[in-house]
């Protein structure tokens, strides 16, 4: 009975593996490159969380956002963000309905954010209070409008884009908001290579197409794995002393941390990066974590978590370069 | 059934032992440069020091040291391979060298957990690590290799070694004669006499204090024979030595006696203690011991009845004595007390008036003196007291209990006879230790008219000893350097400047003349005495008006002539008691006189049976002298010491 069992996970993994390959390919069709956004926002899906992109406009955010939702065969919606959008705008609103006999009555017409995939493009454009509207379906996978809650269909998925130039008209995400993004990817300008691929890929006559390898049982079930992925011991102390070390108040923090960085990671950061680290262990057909795993996944998972002091913003230091310091100094045994 | 995996996790298992293992090695060598190092360090100081300064640093303790140092290397090194390795420190090092991204690691965390707690993953994470266990390489995952600093150990060993196999060539010390000193010069002759003198001295029976004074005064002899001693050492050393001895003081003795004939003449009044008074009296303090012994066995004896009267004459006697000190203390303390009183007034009355006149002045100063004198007159009383004081009580004591039982005052007049048996041995002592300070002032005259004779004198002195002892064949007398006849003969004059304007004319006589100094012996018998001298150094001859000559002649025949030093030579020293004669012997056509005798004796370095018989005959009647007081005490050890130097040698 064991036997048959392990054979099984086995099979599952393999099977995991598998399809993560096909949805790589089929996303690979027509994105080029960025194979760490491309796999982030595939770790963020399949631990059912969101993520936050980062990038000069123009680098195939959207795109990629609206591929994976082609390949995966889910429904997908996509919000612009823009100062004057309200939440109802979002998550919409209960309207008068009239049948045909002409009574009327009030019915919830939903909102862009029914959806299992959303899109919410240029999300800091949008005022607070319409970002906060996200809030309860990122976190509770539910909307609740005139007293009426309405649960989201899983898998439920918020990709946000963000301009880090333009900061004119914009409304920086607040921290709580920020938090409840699993990983922020940096979307970084293609390379030379890429960039002819690129164009050799979208000036010509040919589109092209992205068939659907993933539906949603399936993905419900790849997260199911995800989370029985066993984690031991060391592991997950790395994680939690890695995600201690981003905070200045403990003893044996970096200078650096202590000079710069103003509060650490949340309990949230070092899921992530538990998470994050069991997804990329199946990647590659592993069952179980390493270390490893868990100082690659630090940056995207921790990186919007730090946040800075005053002194950190003026000397123009990045939480990058705090994160890495901070790997470069945490021994993996202690 | 046995768990298929066992093995390769036991494989596993082995793989990270074996990696620990080399991490500790690894911590070990790598700790290895700086322990050896700072060790090879420290041992090339220490062999530095021991070979620059060996007097700092013995070789046992350079031992010590570089035993202590490679001790503390290989404890460093122990230290750090001892010291506990992060946990999982094994496998995390297998993982990463053979890329396996913890799949051990996390494998033996799971093989860990109970059975049932495991999961079919973590089941299968297990069989993963398994199947990679053939494949681990623990030498490679945890490489031993020599540090990179080891070159700058390897560096100083080689400074080590450099500084073991270096010679410090120290430069030889001779280590007595380091410290130069201008030696004091005595003639064996000398030296001789005051060894005899210290034997002397030795063969008698002496306190401890005594001895030890003798001692000091070989010590000093010795030290001066050997060359150890500058002058003024020598005259430290005799001073303090002389200080010892007068600790007792003469004053102190000569007042003890005093009072103890005081105290006979008090006890001569009683029949009974008639023969101790006069013993007292005539300061023979043996006498008077025996007298009180033999006075306190007929107090004793029931059998001879004493006069009662008797006894109390007896008892007033002793009575006397015991309170006559008492009283002369009281006497001086009187007059003690009134002359400060004086005193005081004087110098009251002299602050009243202002400046004083001279006569005042000098009276107050009498004044000052005379209690000076009362003072040091009344300290000597109380210390000769302080010795009489046992017998006054021991008197006092006697005089009581006569009147009661003539028993008890026998056994207070044997101690009386104790105490002057103590005085009496004090006495002894004192007179060897006036002996002894006899010898030490002879030493330091002695010393004294070397230095004022300078090594010329002393020169002269060896050279006398020497030819006495025959060490000079011949025997003529005449030297080379220059003769003189006669007394104090001067040098023949140097060759006078020819006349010429303003001209000088310088001769040189620059060898020193010798003289022969002849003094009447006893029985009017003439001496040579080898102490005189005459000198006719740089002769100068002055010519008046004119050039003379260039004085380029050469001095004539030795001697100079004019202004030369002490041409009558020495002057013979009237203290001897004899006066420079010259003396023509008669010859009786029966042998050599005594006269010639000891001429040609002295020619032939004081040898021969006919001198010795006349130098015993000569030295007999000078002892005998001597001994008969008849030549005082400061020229008795002239008179020694010309014996000494004109003895017959073999």
């Amino acid at each position: 009975m064991a036997e048959k069992t392990k054979e099984a996970a086995r099979a599952d993994v393999v099977e995991f593996q598998k399809s993560i390959g096909q949805l790589r390919e089929e996303v690979g069709k027509v994105i080029v490159g960025n194979r760490d956004v491309i796999d982030g926002v595939l770790t963020c899906m399949l631990a059912g969380s969101h993520a936050l992109l980062e990038g000069v406009p123009g680098l195939g955010k959207t795109m990629l956002v609206r591929t994976m939702a082609e390949a995966l065969e889910l429904q997908f919606s996509r919000i612009q963000f823009t100062p004057d959008m309200m939440p109802a705008d979002i998550i919409g609103t209960t309207v008068i309905d009239e049948n045909a006999g002409g009574q009327k009555s009030f019915s919830f017409r939903k909102g862009p954010l029914f959806a299992n995939i959303v899109l919410a493009d240029e999300i800091n454009r949008a005022t607070p209070k319409t970002q906060s509207a996200l809030l309860e379906a990122m976190q509770e996978h539910r909307v609740t409008v005139s007293r009426q809650s309405y649960t989201l269909e899983e898998p439920f998925f918020v990709l946000a884009t963000q301009n880090p130039l333009e900061s004119e008209g914009t409304y920086p995400l607040p921290e709580a908001q920020l938090d409840r993004f699993f990983f922020k990817l940096h979307v970084s300008f293609p390379g030379r290579d890429e960039l002819n691929s690129i164009l050799e890929r979208t000036t010509g006559t040919e589109t092209p197409a992205v068939r659907p390898v993933l539906n949603r049982p399936r993905i419900l079930e790849m997260q199911q794995l995800v989370r029985s992925v066993p984690v031991s011991k060391h592991v997950q102390d790395y994680a939690v002393r890695l995600l201690q070390a981003t905070h200045p108040t403990e003893d044996d923090s970096l200078d650096t941390v202590k000079r710069f960085v103003k509060f650490g990671g949340s309990p949230r950061g070092a899921q992530a990066l538990l998470l994050a680290s069991k997804i990329r262990a199946l990647f590659e057909g592993r069952f179980a974590p390493s270390i490893e795993d868990v100082r690659i996944c630090a940056l995207p998972a921790l990186r919007h978590r730090v946040l800075l002091n005053f002194e950190g913003e003026a000397e123009g230091v990045k939480t990058d370069d705090v994160l890495k310091a901070i790997l470069k100094q945490l021994p993996e045994s202690k | 059934m046995s768990d298929p995996r066992s093995k390769p996790l036991g494989q596993i298992r082995r793989a990270v032992g074996a990696v620990e293992l080399r991490l500790r090695f690894s911590r070990a060598l790598r700790v290895l440069p700086t322990a050896l190092t700072i060790a090879l360090a420290l041992a090339a100081g220490t062999l530095a020091v021991h070979k620059t300064l060996p007097e700092h640093l013995s070789e046992q303790r350079t031992r010590q040291i570089l035993i202590a140092t490679g001790a503390l290397l290989v404890l460093s090194l122990v230290a750090a391979m001892l010291r506990r390795l992060p946990p999982r420190a094994g496998t995390i090092a297998l993982d990463r060298h053979h890329a396996l991204h913890d799949r051990l690691t996390n494998a033996l965390a799971f093989a860990a957990l109970p059975k049932e707690q495991r999961s079919p993953l973590m089941e299968i994470a297990i069989d993963d690590a398994c199947e990679r266990a053939g494949e681990l390489r623990p030498g490679k995952a945890a490489p031993l290799s020599a540090p990179a600093d080891l070159g700058v150990s390897l560096a100083v060993a080689l400074g080590v070694l450099a500084v073991a196999l270096l010679e410090v060539r120290v430069p030889r010390r001779d280590a007595p004669v380091a410290r130069t000193i201008d030696a004091l010069m005595m003639s064996p002759d000398d030296l001789e006499l005051f060894k005899e003198a210290a034997k002397a001295l030795d063969r008698q029976d002496q306190n401890a204090e005594m001895k030890a004074a003798v001692e000091r005064f070989n010590q000093l002899i010795e030290d001066i024979a050997n060359k150890r001693l500058d002058r003024t050492e020598a005259f430290r050393r005799m001073e303090a030595l002389e200080r010892e001895l007068l600790k007792g003081a003469e004053a102190d003795l000569k007042a003890l006696e005093e009072e103890l004939k005081e105290t006979g003449l008090d006890l001569k009044r009683s029949d009974l203690a008639k023969d101790v008074g006069e013993s007292l009296e005539k300061k023979d303090l043996e006498k008077a011991k025996k007298d009180l012994q033999e006075l306190a066995e007929r107090l004793r004896d029931k059998k001879k009845k004493i006069n009662k009267a008797e006894l109390e004459r007896l008892r007033d006697a002793l009575a006397k004595a015991a309170e006559r000190r008492k009283e002369a203390l009281a006497a001086v303390n009187e007059k003690r007390s009134e002359a400060r009183e004086q005193l005081l007034k004087q110098k009251q009355k002299a602050s009243e008036n202002g400046p004083q006149k001279a006569e005042e002045e000098r009276l107050l100063k009498k004044k000052e003196r005379e209690l000076e004198r009362l003072d040091r007159e009344a300290e000597q009383k109380e210390r000769t007291g302080r010795q009489l004081d046992r017998l006054d009580r021991e008197l006092a004591k006697a005089a009581e209990d006569l009147m009661r039982d003539l028993g008890l005052s026998a056994d207070d007049l044997e101690q009386a006879a104790e105490d002057i048996n103590r005085m009496q041995e004090q006495e002894m002592s004192e007179k060897e230790k006036e002996e002894l300070r006899q010898r030490l002032e002879e030493l330091r005259e002695l010393l004294r008219q070397q230095g004022q004779g300078g090594k010329q004198q002393m020169s002269r002195l060896l050279r006398f000893g020497k030819r006495a002892r025959g060490g000079q064949s011949g025997g003529s007398g005449q030297d080379q350097q220059g003769q003189g006849q006669g007394q104090g003969q001067e040098g023949e004059d140097g060759q006078e400047g020819q006349d010429g304007q303003d001209g000088q004319g310088q001769g040189q006589g620059n060898k020193p003349g010798q003289s022969q100094t002849w003094v009447i012996g006893p029985g009017g018998k003439k001496i040579l005495m080898p102490g005189g001298q005459g000198q006719g150094q740089q002769g100068q001859g002055e010519g008046s008006q004119g050039k003379g000559g260039d004085g380029s002649e050469p001095g004539g025949k030795g001697v100079g002539s004019g202004r030369g030093g002490d041409i009558a030579g020495k002057r013979t020293d009237s203290k001897m008691g004899t006066q420079d004669v010259q003396a023509q012997a008669v010859d009786t056509q029966e042998g050599p006189s005594n006269s010639e005798v000891i001429l040609s004796a002295a020619e032939r370095g004081f040898k021969g049976t006919g001198y010795k018989k006349v130098f015993t005959d000569y030295h007999t009647v000078a002892e005998q002298q001597i001994n008969k007081d008849q030549i005082p005490d400061g020229y008795r050890f002239y008179v020694n010491r010309y014996f000494q130097l004109i003895r017959p040698r073999e």
